[in-house]
């Protein structure tokens, strides 16, 4: 496991970042009140048309249907100069309210995927419970694909993209991880 | 002598009555008809034929517009709704649509003060022009 601030792995679970001392207080003071948000895709630099905006909240309410114990969520923002997407994203996976029931430690499988506009970049977060099923090189080839498709037909096009390809791999994950659960349950 | 005369004289008497009993036989001839009409008096007119009920008259009467256009719209509504129950219950029973599902993890490494999240991610660097972005909020700000 690694410390989205400064990238360090840990050797085990810490209240705190040995190497820079984050935790979740200190970002809580550094970011402030959590922003206004939805369900499913927020917009906060109002660069999604939206009929866009509407497409794509069908698409992350099928993804849900899919994958019953996820929710994916879409923040876009404009982040100050010098922020790090990282910090950010972790930072909002755990004080947002994206659904009304709020899963916490190993119950809580639910993706966020934060679009930082200013600063060109963008991060791919998971709940505890998926963390053990994807892998961190999964998340960055979806994101790497998403990129691709913004690069090629712009952000709506790299939502969708990503979307698909964050579906793909999990369907995959799952798959792999219940057969994996099966066998241990009867061996 | 006297019993056979007399004897004699009843055989002669009773040949004799035989003999007019069959001399006045009829000989037989066919019988008329049995049921003859009766030549006199006035012939009974013709039974006359009874009219229909009233009722069955009134069923030959055309069903009125109103119901058929009434029962129409019933009928075209129970068909719709059963339309839309049974497009409700395919989209919920997902049948080609398969839902995928992870094992929950019971006993998660909890990081930097965080219950939900804790940190697990992977970021990239977009292509996007920040230029681009920055004059698209200045021309929507304006």
């Amino acid at each position: 496991m690694k410390c989205p601030s400064c990238a360090n792995t840990l050797e085990a679970p810490a209240p705190r970042c040995p190497h820079c001392k984050l935790s979740l207080q200190r970002l809580d003071s550094k970011f402030g009140l959590v922003p206004a948000h939805s369900r499913f895709l927020t917009d906060r630099t109002g660069k999604l048309p939206l009929d866009e905006m509407t497409q794509l909240r069908a698409a992350l309410r099928l993804f849900q249907k899919k994958f019953p114990q996820s929710l994916f969520s879409v923040f876009l923002t404009e982040l100050p100069r010098g922020t790090s997407v990282a910090e950010y994203g972790f930072w909002l996976a755990n004080r947002a309210k994206f659904s009304s029931v709020e899963k916490t430690e190993g119950e809580n499988f639910n993706l966020l995927l934060v679009i930082d506009l200013a600063g060109n970049a963008a991060a791919l977060t998971v709940g505890y419970g998926l963390e053990r099923y994807v892998p961190e090189q999964d998340l960055k080839s979806v994101l790497d694909d998403f990129a691709n498709g913004v690069r090629d037909g712009g952000l709506a096009a790299g939502l969708r993209v990503g979307l698909d390809s964050v579906t793909r791999r999990l369907r995959e994950l799952s798959t792999n991880a219940r057969a994996a659960n099966f066998e241990t349950a009867s061996g | 002598m006297q019993r056979v005369t007399l004897r004699l004289l009843l055989i002669i008497l009773l040949a004799g009555s035989t003999g007019d009993l069959s001399a006045q036989l009829p000989t037989p001839a066919p019988a008329g008809p049995l049921f003859q009409e009766r030549p006199f008096g006035p012939r009974p007119a013709a039974t006359p034929t009874p009219e229909r009920k009233k009722s069955d008259s009134e069923a030959k009467q055309p069903i009125p517009l109103a119901w058929i256009l009434g029962g129409t719209g019933i009928g075209l509504l129970a068909i719709v709704a059963l339309l839309y129950g049974s497009a409700r219950r395919w989209r919920s029973s997902n049948l080609f649509d398969r839902q995928y599902r992870f094992p929950i993890v019971e006993e998660p490494a909890l990081r930097f003060g965080a219950k939900k999240c804790g940190g697990h991610l992977a970021k990239v660097q977009l292509g996007l022009d920040p230029l681009q972005g920055e004059q698209a909020s200045k021309t929507k700000d304006a």
